[in-house]
């Protein structure tokens, strides 16, 4: 046979699932390197795919088309596929004959058989916009041809012999995509831009191999919703394909309509598809109908003039249904929000151990980074101050949104250093699985123990911290006046109570300011009565947890004096009604009325701590700063003096 | 879940692999007229049959024929020189009278001239019928009766009969004793002309050759390749010992590959000859009268074996 001109040309942009684009939910078609050279995946770690069909040829023949994975590395994606169902055969006679036996004519036959084996693929993400890469395909085609031979030994004879050859070549494509935003992709990828094949020996098989012929594609895809997108595949042979592809609810469904310059009529057939998807996997039956008669029996003459230029798409090939599957695993959790920034926004006061359960000491910016409504929880965890990590109520989001997260806090009731540390917090925020989305570090300032953020609302920290302390201690001063203390009526005992506790507090104490140079310095009420003096908080302070360990209500008057050094005394409850006020004092300045909860008059008296004489003398000091300050100043009416109740 | 899943899809592609078809060949019909149809002529080098036409360059095995009535323009070329001859022939077969080798194998048949026949009106010679053949090495001939001949080898000698290509031939017959006569026209093809190029040699073993003839698309044509050797009957005479024939396509091109030539001892041969032949056969009659009609044109191309 004299060597003939075929055009056999390995695969253009075909793909049996049709054509989608660069959409990443949709990963079945990335493994149609034909189409896909830049190897663009939209995988967040391991995907695995197949496609499995049957062909419709007068009979049904099954066939594995695809087996394919692919891995994210980073910015990386590498892929490779197995393809036993890329081939195409082809029967015929030679168009030699023997005649032996002087009669009887054998014809001798040949079978062409061209296959795409596997593939390679790999590319890197630039960015959001800009994908590269490029594809590896491997090629074989096995030439089987019966031959004509004499042979010569005694006599001259013929036979009939069989010659075959293996040529394999492999062919490399470049891609690059270019995402302009999420309407609109471009991607254009070459054609055998580069080959590497073996050499044909034979000549009885020349003009059979396959054309290398180079090419390029063009694409471009519009998708202006998820239930509708556009996409033109143009090839430089002359082909191309037309597709439209959309999603909703997990379902997707496409139709690709192709032009094949070598293939009649003008569009010669469609692909439809239909499928499911989730993020775990996806599902899509495919079908490919032309439009012409596909018989398994054809010209010669035909295919000698007019070869096949794509192994799984030509005129010879017969309408297919296919089944594609693919599995997308992440053996890291797939990262749903995005911690951008924490802003820690109170100072961390370790004696104020349940503050910051109700106030947040620092916010989070939160992204939702992912496609759907996520429960965010921020948690936190202090070096040196917690041993797991603190959760904080979980917040929701909504895909795209990004909101402030509170973080709040719990220091345990063993935390005990004296002194201000730098540490460092990690905060967290979870979605749905154990390990975090994202975390961040800062720097965190921990207060010494006896630090105080000068608030005097914060001082009750400090009476309730040695309540233990304090009742042993009040109990012991009052036990040691028991006598005393049950003779007197019962309305007036409180009043005792707390004089008695006054004068044997400050017997042994005196005025002592903080040290200089440091924050707010408050004494524990053991520290202050051990230490024998304190400042007007700290025998504030210590004066109102003796009187509140033994039942006795008390709050601390806050003098804001502009310019001055502010000043703290305690007023306590005597749980006297007005009317009983002679059984302490004729005077009715010296005491305070206040409603209770119940909306009675009680009487209230001022102690100034610091008046360390006696009881009668701190009372007097007391209610004439009080009556001057507070009432004839009208420091409580213009917010200058403030009482806060300890509880 | 995910673990089941992979395992899942993975047990699924093996047992899809294994239990697979391949997709469905394509039979390709040969609508082509690209045919190549090999016949072995000979297959004992050394005691080869010929029927011992060897100027004709022609050779057919008649013993399967009865009757042979043969019209041929013949053209040889040898060293680029061509000469030309008109050739009518016809053989009368006695089926009742084999001829053998000594082995027992059958020759041929004794002929038999029952009348007298002319072509285009000119009367056919009776001459000696001998059949060259070699056996044991050795070449032979026998006698196997007379046949009519007519041969214009140069300017109408010495027989005025000139082979008309594309037109007809008349024949007629007039039996001796009794039959009744025959006569028919018998059509003859367009000439035929080719060229042979020969690449490659014997002493390499890749002698391949590429044949070029003016093709007219009609039927087939055969080639009959053959070999030749110097024949010491009749002094130094070139005989040929055909080897194969082959029938392709009239498309004007036909390409022997090269193992068609290097399994032969070509070199006991001295030349090897190409002949186109490009002929219109048919039967007429039945029986014993039944006769082979074959008008030809030939052309024979000698060249040495490089």
């Amino acid at each position: 046979m004299i060597a003939l001109n075929l055009k056999i040309l390995p695969q253009s942009s075909f793909g049996l699932a049709g054509y989608w684009g660069l959409q990443e939910p949709v990963t079945i078609p990335f493994y149609n390197y034909e189409s896909n050279s830049s190897n663009y995946f939209g995988i967040k770690d391991w995907g695995i795919a197949l496609q499995y069909g049957a062909e419709f040829s007068g009979s049904v023949n099954s066939s594995l088309y695809l087996l394919a994975m692919a891995k994210k590395l980073g910015n990386h994606s590498l892929s490779a596929r197995f393809t036993p169902g890329y081939q195409k055969e082809f029967l015929f006679a030679t168009g030699e004959s023997i005649i032996i036996n002087d009669t009887t004519t054998q014809s001798l036959e040949a079978n062409y058989n061209y296959k795409e084996l596997f593939g390679l693929g790999y590319s890197y993400r630039f960015d959001e916009q800009f994908n590269a890469g490029l594809a590896v395909r491997f090629f074989s085609q096995d030439f089987n041809q019966q031959v004509v031979k004499p042979v010569f030994g005694d006599t001259l004879y013929l036979v009939r012999e069989t010659i075959d050859e293996k040529v394999n070549f492999w062919n490399v494509d470049l891609g690059f995509d270019y995402i302009l935003n999420k309407n609109f992709q471009f991607r254009v990828s070459s054609i055998n831009l580069i080959n590497i094949k073996d050499d044909l020996t034979i000549e009885e098989f020349q003009g059979f191999e396959m054309d290398q012929k180079r090419g390029a594609l063009l694409m471009a895809s519009y998708m202006p919703a998820d239930f509708f997108n556009f996409h033109l595949l143009y090839e430089t042979s002359n082909s191309f394909q037309l597709s439209t592809t959309g999603s909703t609810s997990g379902f997707i469904y496409g139709l690709t309509a192709f032009h094949d310059y070598f293939q009649d009529p003008y569009i010669a057939g469609l692909i439809p598809a239909v499928g499911y998807r989730t993020n775990l996997f996806e599902i899509l039956l495919s079908g490919v109908k032309y439009f012409s008669e596909r018989n398994t029996n054809a010209s010669f003459s035909k295919f000698y003039e007019e070869g096949i230029n794509n192994i799984i798409n030509n005129r010879y090939s017969f309408d297919k249904i296919v089944l594609s599957l693919a599995l997308n695993i992440s053996s890291t959790p797939e990262k749903k929000v995005e911690l951008i920034d924490v802003e820690i926004v109170r100072d961390i006061y370790p004696t104020f151990y349940d503050k910051y359960i109700e106030q947040p000491f620092a916010f989070g910016k939160v992204v939702n980074i992912s496609g759907e409504t996520v429960n965010v929880i921020p948690s936190v965890k202090i070096e040196g101050i917690t041993d797991e990590k603190i959760q904080s109520p979980p917040q929701t989001l909504e895909p795209g949104d990004t909101a402030t997260v509170p973080f709040y806090l719990i220091i345990p009731d063993k935390y005990v250093i004296d002194k201000a540390t730098l540490s460092y917090a990690d905060f967290y925020v979870t979605t749905s699985s154990t390990e975090p989305d994202a975390q961040l570090q800062k720097a965190a300032l921990i207060n010494s123990l006896n630090s105080w953020d000068g608030n005097v609302a914060n001082l009750r920290y400090f009476i309730m911290r040695d309540i233990d302390f304090s009742m042993n201690y009040a109990k012991s001063v009052l036990s040691n006046n028991k006598s005393v203390l049950d003779t007197l009526p019962s309305a007036i005992s409180v009043f005792y109570k707390s004089k008695i506790l006054f004068n044997n507090f400050v017997k042994s104490l005196v005025y002592a300011s903080d040290p200089r140079a440091t924050a707010e310095y408050v004494q524990f009420p053991k520290q202050t009565i051990e230490l024998k003096g304190g400042d007007c908080d700290d025998l504030s302070v210590a004066y109102s947890s003796l009187l509140e360990s033994v039942g006795i209500q008390t709050a601390l008057v806050d003098y804001k004096e502009d310019g001055e050094i502010r000043h703290v005394n305690v007023l306590f409850n005597t749980k006297l009604i007005p009317t009983q006020a002679k059984f302490i004092t004729t005077n009715d300045s010296k005491y305070f009325i206040r409603k209770n909860e119940q909306g009675n008059d009680e009487i209230w008296i001022p102690i100034e701590t610091t008046s360390l004489t006696d009881f009668d003398e701190a009372w007097n000091v007391g209610v004439e700063k009080f009556n001057r300050e507070a009432v004839n100043d009208l420091g409580l009416a213009a917010g200058k003096v403030e009482i806060i109740d300890v509880y | 879940m995910k673990k089941l899943l992979t395992y899942l899809i993975i047990s699924a592609s093996v047992f899809i692999l294994v239990s697979c078809d391949k997709p469905a060949p394509t039979q390709l019909i040969d609508d082509t007229s690209d045919e190549f149809e090999v016949e072995l002529l000979n297959k004992d080098l050394d005691n080869p049959y010929s029927s011992g036409t060897d100027t004709s360059g022609i050779t057919q095995d008649l013993t399967g024929v009865t009757n042979l009535i043969s019209v041929s323009g013949i053209k040889i070329t040898t060293e680029n020189r061509s000469n030309e001859f008109s050739l009518a022939q016809a053989m009368f077969f006695d089926k009742s009278k084999p001829i053998r080798y000594s082995n027992g194998k059958l020759l041929a048949y004794q002929t038999i001239t029952p009348g007298t026949i002319k072509f285009n009106g000119t009367e056919a010679h009776v001459v000696p019928y001998r059949i060259r053949y070699r056996e044991g090495g050795s070449p032979k001939d026998t006698l196997i009766g007379g046949k009519y001949l007519l041969y214009n080898i140069t300017n109408g000698l010495p027989d005025p009969f000139y082979f008309p290509y594309n037109a007809s031939v008349s024949f007629e017959y007039v039996p001796f004793i009794g039959g009744n006569n025959v006569s028919f026209n018998i059509v003859t093809p367009y000439e035929i002309n080719g060229t042979v190029s020969l690449n490659g040699n014997k002493i390499s073993k890749n002698l391949e050759a590429t044949l070029n003839w003016n093709g007219i698309g009609e039927k087939k044509v055969s080639v009959i390749v053959g070999l030749v050797i110097a024949d010491s009957i009749g002094g130094r005479q070139l005989h040929t010992i055909p080897i194969y024939k082959i029938k392709t396509a009239d498309d004007g091109e036909l390409k022997i590959p090269g193992r068609f030539f290097n399994q032969l001892p070509l070199d006991r041969f001295e030349k090897i000859v190409f002949t186109f032949v490009r002929s219109y056969e048919g039967y007429r009659g039945s029986g014993n009268n039944e006769l082979l009609v074959s008008s030809q044109s030939i052309h024979s191309i000698i060249l040495d074996i490089p």
